[in-house]
């Protein structure tokens, strides 16, 4: 092989700088695009996990009054059953009865109404002196279920001074029934 | 010329004598006579000459450090001793040294610049030397203050060594014993070495000026002519005649190191001179000119001290007149230091977000696949917080009617029996005083702003005329828009009511509801 000329000596070093210059440019090129596109995917998911966050902050209040009333009502209603609701709701109040001092009578108990998202209702009779009743009609609410009262009778009994007569309808919502929409109430 | 000593601080040696300044800054070069005053001083008109004209050769790139300036000193006042310290002293080697110093010199250490080589230990049956040896050159500090201030005012930063060490960079190899003879204008220099490691260093008042005026005096000449035939080293009887006889002191001087065996000379006038000071001394001393190249005006001191920054990057021996600052800047140029920082600097606020976003960006997306999957628990918060909502809405106010009633009712009322239910209605049965009774029950009532509506639907005297048996209904206004109970009411004839029970919206249930009995069915009476 010849030896080359200074000039075509020159002309190689000049090609291959002028080739080195492209294949920097280039490659950098190509790098700078794979990381435009890494950071625009990366602020595309920063845009989500911020309007998450705004979502997620919306809750944050709705978090607190569900937990208030939680422990409003002594109930969590993510444990509720719908198999066993009626019997627990059912031991909840005669145990809530008993410990109040109230005798109860006759329990009488109906299948619900799927489209009032009931699981059931219950009729009670029972009898006691007057803060025994009163105590037990305030702390019907906070059993641990879902009760609402439909209807309350009370009435003396003659035969029994200082006693009362209560008569009771109680309804027990079914929670795995209820959807976004609100019932009618 | 590459990037990095583009980045680079300019380096220039100077070489000071005690008459003349010569600078070598590449190629360029300067010779600068000096002033001095009585005491060996600077005088102040000489510092703003050399200043001025340090300016015009130190030109300062803006991107590059101060410049540093190799500045190799005269031998006048320099002192050498070999020092030992043990073995086992590694830290505060400085600290060791300068109590040697102290001992060992007759000025403070504080009064002095000075320098030290570690010089090689030998191994004894190969086993290390019990101590390490250290080669100090020292010399007062006020003879470099000056020169540092004429250096400092260029902007530069001095770095002193001694010329008459950095000669011995451009020396051939010789033998074990050799020495090396600067021959200056008024005064030369005498270095020895033994094993490359300086023993001695003297000054002699003796120089090439001195041949020429002898040359003049032999001859009657002028001066002139007279340097003229001390360079040429002609042949002429007379002329080596009268060198020898100004060469006589100057061989006085040397004649007491008998060791030296080869002696090497420098200076302008070592061409001509070496022949008979090689005849003088005698034939067990054999003596050589260094290539000094001093017909460009480089001095063999200059050309040392650029032979020892092409080599080791600096001089041999740095002279430190302030602790640690000589040896900090040689071994750590600032400048590229800093272009080096900023780069990086640059460089990585350039890469962060791209390298951030590529690093982060799995870890992020992970969390956020985690986040959206437990997304669908807030449709249940929902649901949650809606069924709980509901079932509080739609709790009927029975106690809170109880307790309106019984607050309601006048003395002497007897309800035998009340129905309520979820839909707001409510209706009883009982007793009454009189008419005017439930006049009064019902206005009560309905002044208390719980119910919507209050009739009577049946009023009955008893047979005795003294009672009335009443059969009323009422209905509750729907939830929000009656007041609360605990409240007292709007009208002013109606008492605040009693102590009741907490509203429907309480939190916690009280144990016993206080409620007023004579109100409750069949104790009204």
């Amino acid at each position: 092989m010849r030896t080359l000329t200074s000039q075509e000596k020159r002309t190689v070093r000049l090609g291959v700088t002028g080739i080195a210059i492209y294949l920097i440019l280039f490659g950098g090129f190509k790098i700078w695009q794979f990381l435009a596109s890494r950071r625009a995917e990366y602020r595309n998911l920063v845009a989500q996990a911020e309007g998450l966050e705004q979502r997620v902050k919306i809750y944050e209040g709705k978090i607190l009054v569900v937990k208030k009333l939680m422990g409003d009502f002594h109930m969590d209603p993510a444990k509720l059953t719908r198999k066993t609701g009626m019997a627990e709701a059912s031991s909840a109040i005669q145990k809530s009865a008993a410990s109040g001092g109230v005798i109860l009578g006759p329990v009488r108990e109906s299948p619900g109404r799927p489209s009032s998202k009931e699981l059931g209702s219950m009729q009670l009779e029972g009898a006691g002196p007057v803060p025994a009743v009163m105590g037990w009609l305030y702390h019907l609410q906070s059993v641990g279920h879902p009760l609402i009262i439909d209807s309350v009778q009370i009435s003396s009994d003659p035969t029994r001074p200082g006693q009362l007569k209560v008569n009771l309808t109680i309804v027990v919502l079914d929670f795995e029934q209820w959807t976004k929409e609100v019932p009618n109430a | 010329m590459n990037g990095r000593s583009l980045m680079a601080p300019a380096c220039i040696c100077v070489e000071i004598g005690q008459s003349s300044m010569r600078a070598l800054n590449g190629t360029q070069g300067f010779q600068q006579p000096l002033e001095r005053l009585p005491n060996g001083r600077l005088t102040t008109s000489c510092k703003d000459r050399l200043s001025k004209a340090l300016q015009s050769l130190l030109e300062r790139k803006l991107w590059s450090g101060r410049t540093r300036v190799f500045c190799a000193v005269g031998a006048r006042g320099v002192s050498l001793r070999r020092l030992s310290l043990p073995a086992s002293v590694d830290q505060d080697l400085r600290q060791h040294l300068l109590l040697q110093i102290e001992a060992e010199f007759p000025l403070p250490p504080d009064e002095l610049a000075w320098g030290y080589l570690e010089l090689p230990s030998a191994n004894v049956n190969g086993v290390a030397a019990a101590k390490r040896e250290f080669l100090i050159v020292a010399l007062r500090k006020d003879q470099l203050e000056d020169y540092a201030e004429v250096f400092a005012s260029c902007g530069a930063v001095a770095v002193f060594t001694v010329a008459a060490i950095s000669r011995n960079s451009i020396c051939p190899r010789a033998p074990s014993d050799y020495a090396i003879l600067d021959i200056g204008l008024r005064q030369s220099e005498l270095v020895v070495f033994h094993e490359g490691v300086p023993t001695m260093v003297r000054a002699i008042a003796w120089g090439g000026e001195n041949v020429t005026k002898v040359l003049a005096e032999h001859l009657g000449i002028p001066l002139a002519e007279a340097e003229k035939l001390k360079l040429e080293s002609g042949s002429d009887e007379r002329v080596q005649t009268a060198t020898d006889a100004a060469l006589a002191t100057l061989v006085g001087a040397l004649n007491g190191r008998r060791t030296i065996t080869r002696l090497f000379l420098s200076g302008r006038s070592a061409s001509s001179l070496v022949g008979r000071l090689e005849k003088l001394l005698g034939p067990a001393s054999q003596c050589t000119v260094l290539q000094s190249g001093s017909a460009d005006g480089h001095s063999a001191g200059l050309l040392g001290l650029k032979a020892d920054l092409e080599r080791d990057g600096g001089p041999t021996i740095v002279l430190q007149l302030k602790a640690d600052t000589a040896g900090t800047v040689l071994s750590q140029p600032a400048p590229r230091k800093w272009a080096a920082v900023a780069a990086a600097l640059a460089l990585a606020a350039l890469l962060i977000p791209s390298v951030g976003a590529v690093v982060l960006q799995p870890f992020l997306a992970r969390k956020l696949a985690s986040i959206k999957t437990e997304s669908g628990r807030l449709a249940t918060i929902e649901r949650e917080l809606r069924f709980l909502q509901y079932l509080k809405q739609t709790q009927p106010p029975y106690l809170d009617a109880l307790y309106v009633m019984a607050k309601a009712a006048p003395p002497g009322t007897r309800i035998d029996s009340l129905t309520m239910n979820q839909r707001g209605d409510l209706s009883f049965k009982g007793a009454m005083g009189g008419s005017q009774a439930v006049v009064d029950f019902r206005t009560k009532l309905i002044d208390s702003g719980f119910f919507a509506r209050v009739s009577v639907e049946e009023q009955t005297p008893t047979p005795d005329r003294q009672r009335v048996n009443v059969r009323m209904s009422a209905e509750w206004k729907p939830a929000g828009f009656r007041p609360p109970v605990s409240d007292p009411p709007a009208n002013p004839e109606v008492k605040p009511p009693l102590p009741g029970p907490k509203p429907v919206a309480s939190p916690t249930p009280a144990p016993t509801p206080p409620r007023p009995a004579d109100a409750t069915p069949g104790k009204k009476e």
